[in-house]
């Protein structure tokens, strides 16, 4: 009982240690703003800079998700595949004449249930969260094709009129999608620094039994996550279908691994019990702005590629050698 | 684990700096160029690789233009934001090749908005742009089938692979065929998307040779090369590459060959719109005004011309 409670205590530090860890991140964000002020004169202009904000929060929102899963040690590979049910079954009911608001709701809906069987695969099955959230990523995504039989379902003009403000709106000069994320991180960020269940999620990602034995309810802690993961990818999907006016199965492919890294370079620790939301909008702004840095300079796309490759292997390497 | 956290800030800060110095040697030496972009849908095929290269080595020739090219990979949202960029960029004529026509219908329209000259390269979009130059699918399309129906003397059955799903090509060459395929006693008994890729299309090929034992499937309509030469292999490998007539679109060098082999009974020659499209933007970029549409023509090779054509494909 002690060996554990000592555990607990360890962990209850390890957000504060998170915050150190994110200030040599965003030491490394600014130095890249920096240069690429410096050398683009594109880089600081309104246009620019909105762009890179919507940017990242379209990553950003899958990213939150994921850290959260990330952090109780598991992993979530089937939010891209939950966006592309979510962006088919969205534009086909707007399409049916069914309110915007109506659609959120249910879109998040969606997510959130393709979240929650994850999370009951997870912990009732005991499947492991890789296989689970692959096949549910595999069905998913074949959901979308038979949904949609294969075709995009684009949204008939007046109602992508009437939708178009979630995507591709600004409130106050600021892109909603922003607007959106800034929410979703500040919730997010509260809920895992000051809330009993933020601690618990934190202690059953560094130590499962200690925390089981502590009296924390690991099962619905694990269930929880992989439901926000879900739920989030759903939004993230409402988005997308009113910032592209249709709804395309293969929406979101790929996002999983982009979220993955985000999260990853932002100092959350695949191992669990380690990192916060700070890290992974520090994460998604690096990643941003590199590529909005490279494209502005006009990098081939091949090499773009190698350098972010290049990056989140550097991101996990350094993690690694901090593990030792 | 402070030192390492050290080290990792500084050894990415360094690189940072270097790969920074430069490029920003080769942004000093690009200044006072017009900026012109070009979005790419995806790169995953070689037309797509060529038709990027040809507008590069287009723009090569143009000394006072500076090309940006952007890939999408086959993801309309990483397009979208793509062109986002691109505008931000600053662009005075954006060039581009859409993934789905609906979905980045809304970027090509904020560009149009922006003020920036908007040019379709062989796909379109649903919204008005400066100039589209391009093949027309829809007579491809109905030229493969009208061949079909003679070669098969107006009776059989024939399995038609699409390419990617929403693109206008996809769309346009679809109904095309269908238009010529109507009344005939040719009817399409089996319709599927390979995303204008080999692997997909070799996959469906075998699905299809169970499905239709032989007798009951007489041709195939490929919408690219890239994937006839999957449904090829694959009739070899089941050994029915001579009860089922191949026939598909683009003019790549391999379908030359395989028409010369015997393998393939006819491709279409498609135009890239590759030097034109950079050519009709520079025009743009300059202030001329230049057609609305430009439509580029395609050619049929079989075994009776393939011999003019060897050597000249993709």
């Amino acid at each position: 009982m002690n060996a554990a409670t000592k555990e607990l205590q360890a962990v209850k530090q390890s957000p504060y240690l998170n915050l150190f860890k994110g200030y040599g991140l965003v030491w490394a964000l600014f130095l890249l703003c920096l240069v690429a002020a410096l050398t683009s004169s594109h880089f600081l202009q309104t246009a620019n800079l909105v762009n890179v904000i919507r940017q990242v929060a379209l990553s950003g929102i899958v990213g939150v998700g994921l850290t959260f899963v990330i952090l109780t040690a598991g992993i979530d590979i089937s939010v891209g595949a939950v966006v592309g049910v979510v962006v088919v079954v969205g534009a086909t009911l707007l399409n049916m004449g069914l309110p915007f608001w109506a659609v959120i709701l249910l879109g998040a809906l969606l997510g959130a249930c393709f979240g929650m069987l994850n999370g009951i695969g997870i912990t009732f099955g005991k499947v492991p969260p890789f296989i689970m959230t692959l096949g549910m990523m595999v069905m998913a995504r074949g959901l979308a094709f038979t949904l949609s039989n294969g075709q995009p379902v684009a949204l008939s003009d007046e109602v992508a009129d009437a939708v178009s403000w979630l995507g591709n709106g600004n409130l106050l000069a600021i892109p909603v999608p922003v607007w959106i994320f800034a929410a979703v991180c500040a919730i997010a960020f509260v809920l895992l620094r000051y809330t009993p269940y933020g601690r618990a999620i934190y202690a059953v990602g560094s130590n499962p039994e200690a925390a089981r034995l502590s009296g924390i309810n690991v099962r619905f802690i694990i269930f929880s996550v992989y439901l926000i993961s879900g739920l989030l990818a759903g939004i993230t999907g409402l988005i997308f279908i009113s910032r592209l006016t249709v709804g395309e199965p293969t929406a979101g492919t790929g996002m999983e691994l982009e979220a993955i890294t985000i999260a990853v370079i932002g100092g959350t620790s695949l191992f669990g019990g380690e990192g916060g939301i700070v890290g992974t909008i520090i994460g998604a702004a690096i990643l941003v702005v590199l590529a909005n840095f490279m494209n502005l300079m006009g990098v081939s796309p091949f090499s773009q590629q190698i350098v972010k490759g290049a990056i989140i292997i550097c991101a996990v390497l350094f993690e690694m050698r901090k593990k030792k | 684990m402070l030192l390492n956290k050290g080290t990792a800030a500084r050894i990415l800060t360094k690189s940072i700096t270097l790969t920074a110095l430069a490029l920003s040697i080769s942004a000093a030496m690009a200044a006072d160029k017009i900026p012109i972009g070009f979005s790419q849908a995806t790169m995953n095929s070689p037309f797509r690789v060529v038709q990027t290269q040809k507008m590069i080595d287009s723009a090569k020739t143009m000394p006072d233009v500076e090309l940006f090219v952007t890939d999408g990979q086959g993801d309309s949202a990483k397009q979208a934001s793509d062109i986002e960029s691109l505008i931000a960029r600053g662009v005075k004529v954006l060039t581009v090749s859409a993934n789905s026509a609906a979905a980045l219908t809304p970027s090509v329209r904020a560009a149009m908005r922006a003020g920036i000259k908007v040019v379709t390269v062989d796909r379109k979009v649903n919204t008005a742009v400066t100039a589209h130059v391009g093949g027309v699918n829809k007579p491809i399309g109905t030229a493969a089938g009208k061949l079909l129906i003679q070669k098969l003397g107006n009776k059989g059955n024939v399995a038609e692979i699409q390419g990617v799903a929403g693109a206008s090509v996809t769309i346009d060459r679809h109904e095309g065929f269908l238009e010529a395929l109507k009344g005939s006693g040719v009817k399409e008994v089996a319709v599927q998307y390979g995303d204008f890729q080999r692997e997909p299309a070799l996959k469906f090929t075998e699905d299809l040779l169970q499905r239709f034992k032989p007798g009951e499937l007489q041709a195939i309509f490929a919408q690219n090369d890239e994937m006839a030469l999957g449904v090829i292999q694959a009739l070899e490998t089941a050994g029915r590459s001579k009860d089922v007539l191949v026939i598909s679109i683009d003019g790549q060098e391999r379908a030359f060959q395989a028409i010369k082999a015997g393998k393939m009974l006819a491709t279409f020659v498609y135009p890239m719109a590759a030097p034109e499209g950079m050519e009709i933007a520079y025009k743009l970029a300059k202030g001329q005004t230049v057609p609305a549409e430009t439509t580029l023509e395609f050619h049929q090779v079989d075994a009776s011309n393939v011999a003019d054509y060897l050597g000249k494909g993709f």
